[in-house]
């Protein structure tokens, strides 16, 4: 049985030149007569038909910019199609985000009334749950405080609670899990599981590839607008791999310190708000992370994939070259090179030298670049941070270091199964039966 | 015609969210604060002494019964004036919810109306004692009271459609709308008679619906008559104009709200 279906739905956006259409446009365009362009048009959704089942887990994926979450808010009645139709059947609760419309001065408590109300309830049915969502959201001790008194996390957890706890038969959900601490997210995602355990209905939009695998039954993928693919997570989600990699992955070359446009290229696609720091860091931040007497200068660092193409986005198991380029004034004898790999959220991986390896260089003077190669990357999907520096033989004092400056990324590689953790090692399994 | 009524029923439905909004507004503003409600009172009654002092001891107009009078016209107002310049805030204030969550847009303005109704029924906490102080007859013509009042809150609430739905697209209504209402409540019969208006204007003064609605408030209090059926009539046909007219514009604006709030 349908419970929702969409019969060629487009979705046109405008985009104004400036925030607010004033009055005075309006009053200057009636004088002369004319309508001068206030906007661009673009079509954020294209001739989307799709229907889902009741009780199907459906998740929308598509890099940023692709319309999922626009065709999301559509799905919800929050904005409205252009053209085309939607069929929906029963209750909806839409979680864009969590605790819209919050009002700080009230309390925990009132605030559940209201924000329930809104998401379609009765207060028969807000009674009857009231319980449970205080104790779903844990702040039984502070529910009767006013919520400005919250942390950003028990609102958060306040939020959640209400939602999926008012029992709709769809719920449409963007992102929200990205959000409250690991204990709480787990809860949730519990929840979700439990709530498709029970037959209901749930859309799902995220870039966590990771749990969209897990918990759909059915993918969309969209992008500029169309729906591509719709089929198997595991299909939707390697086409999405393959759409990124062609797309962008030849644009995305190694971020130089000046090339703030490649990065924003990069926020596309990529989490923003490792984005954000990158490109706060390459721009404003870069000084503070580096340090050295300077005597031999890191000029660039750059990238590279296994065709030696210039790339920041590499699969797991790949082979990466980094390439430090240099200028030294004067003469420098045994310096040693290294390069330390974080991963975004701050674990340190790796942070081998020249020296550590073995490998002696004599002298440097003038310009030149050392490679360090990668053959197997094992590393996992992620966002990863690159330190490069040059310090003289002891490796106490610093040339030029700089600390965590470049970052590049690490998609599924389809061909290797390992997507838990950090690393993958290559390994064997084998079994052998007691008979 | 069908589509109305759907409407209707779809707010009818909702009661207890529009319930629930206004006590939410109800109980943030007045929150913190030591004298809590009784700043909806204090409001009215120092405009009534600022007033007093102005029209019988500086002015000097003689006006029978001026506190009764006054109020009479300004109480409505204040319902008139507060929900259009609140009300023209209530989508364009609310992005949080408009963009986030789906319900229909109505609801809003809606509430934001009954909770300036609530206010204005709150501040016949005034009127009364002060009826019974200027020993004011009353009598049967108070039956049509809230008759006039409902009629009120459909004109208000039409005008208040408009306004929140255009404000949206355009900002400047809302300051367009403060000068607005000063120079709309001196064309209304507040702090003056109508009498005092020339009489070869009067028949022009009259357009002013809300005058209208003052006339009849005065008629039912001060004079303990019943209005006209005539007045009736003429504020009944506006009233549903204006609710026809601000819930259609509302309607096929609101599906751009989401996208422009």
């Amino acid at each position: 049985m349908k419970i929702i279906e969409l019969i060629d739905v487009s979705k046109r956006f405008r985009v104004y030149r400036e925030k607010t259409v004033n009055f005075k446009y309006a009053v200057i365009d009636f004088l002369r007569g004319k309508r001068s362009p206030a906007y661009v048009e673009f079509w954020a959704l294209q001739n989307i038909s799709l229907s889902i089942e009741d009780g199907e887990t459906v998740g929308l994926i598509g890099m940023n910019g692709s319309g999922k979450s626009t065709l999301l808010k559509v799905i919800g009645k929050i904005l409205y199609p252009d053209t085309g139709h939607i069929k929906i059947r029963g209750k909806i609760a839409t979680l864009i985000e969590l605790g819209a419309g919050f009002q700080a001065e009230l309390t925990g408590r009132e605030n559940i009334y209201i924000n329930a109300a809104i998401l379609g309830f009765s207060k028969k049915e807000i009674n009857e749950k009231i319980d449970e969502i205080i104790a779903f959201s844990e702040l039984e001790r502070f529910i009767d405080n006013p919520i400005k008194s919250y942390s950003s996390g028990m609102y958060v957890r306040l939020g959640f609670a209400i939602a999926i706890n008012v029992n709709p038969d769809v719920l449409l959900t963007d992102e929200i899990l990205a959000v409250g601490d690991e204990n709480f997210q787990k809860k949730c995602l519990k929840k979700i599981e439990e709530f498709k355990h029970r037959g209901k209905t749930i859309v799902y939009v995220s870039h966590d590839l990771g749990t969209v695998e897990r918990i759909c039954d059915r993918v969309f993928l969209l992008d500029e607008g169309e729906l591509i693919v719709e089929g198997k997570p595991v299909d939707a989600i390697s086409e999405y791999h393959r759409i990124l990699i062609e797309k962008y992955g030849h644009q995305l070359v190694a971020q130089e310190k000046n090339e703030v446009a490649s990065i924003q290229k990069a926020s596309e696609f990529v989490a923003e708000p490792l984005i954000a720091r990158t490109l706060a860091e390459s721009s404003t931040k870069f000084e503070s992370r580096r340090w050295g007497t300077k005597e031999v200068e890191i000029t660039k660092v750059s990238f590279w994939d296994k065709d030696n193409q210039q790339s920041n986005i590499f699969k797991t198991g790949e082979k990466i070259k980094v390439r430090i380029d240099y200028i030294a004034h004067k003469k420098i004898e045994s310096p040693v090179f290294g390069i330390a790999i974080h991963r975004d959220d701050g674990i340190h991986i790796t942070g081998p030298n020249t020296k550590t390896s073995g490998y002696f260089i004599d002298e440097i003077e003038g310009e030149g670049f050392v490679d360090y190669i990668i053959e197997n990357a094992g590393l996992l999907k992620g966002t990863y941070l690159l330190t490069a520096a040059i310090y003289e033989f002891s490796c106490t004092n610093p040339y030029d270091h700089w600390e965590q400056s470049w970052s590049f990324h690490i998609i599924e590689n389809e061909k290797i199964g390992d997507r838990y953790g950090l690393i993958s090692i290559p390994c064997i399994w084998k079994h052998h039966g007691r008979n | 015609m069908k589509q109305l009524i759907e409407k209707i029923v779809e707010i009818y439905k909702l009661r207890y969210l529009i319930h629930t909004l206004v006590a939410k507004d109800l109980k943030v503003k007045y929150k913190g604060s030591v004298l809590g409600f009784l700043w909806s009172l204090l409001n009215p009654l120092l405009m009534l002494i600022v007033y007093t002092v102005a029209f019988k001891y500086i002015i000097r107009i003689r006006i029978e019964n001026f506190a009764i009078f006054f109020l009479c016209g300004f109480l409505p107002w204040n319902f008139l004036s507060s929900s259009l310049s609140m009300g023209a805030g209530s989508i364009s204030e609310n992005p949080d919810l408009i963009k986030k969550i789906f319900f229909p847009r109505e609801i809003l303005p809606i509430s934001t109306v009954f909770f300036n109704l609530i206010q204005f029924l709150l501040t016949f906490i005034i009127l009364v004692p002060a009826l019974f102080i200027f020993k004011i007859e009353l009598g049967a013509a108070l039956a049509f009271l809230p008759f006039l009042i409902i009629i009120q809150m459909i004109f208000v609430l039409g005008c208040t459609f408009i306004l929140s739905a255009l404000s949206v697209f355009y900002r400047d209504i809302r300051h367009f709308l403060e000068i607005f209402l000063q120079v709309w409540f001196w064309l209304c019969p507040i702090i003056y008679p109508i009498t005092m208006i020339p009489e070869r204007f009067r028949f022009y003064y009259m357009f002013n619906p809300f005058a209208i609605f003052i006339k009849c408030y005065r008629t039912i209090l001060l004079e303990n008559g019943i209005p006209s059926l005539e007045a009736f009539a003429i504020l009944i046909t506006i009233s549903l104009i204006f609710l026809f007219l601000g819930h259609s514009i509302f309607e096929s604006n609101s599906k751009r709200f989401a996208e422009t709030v």
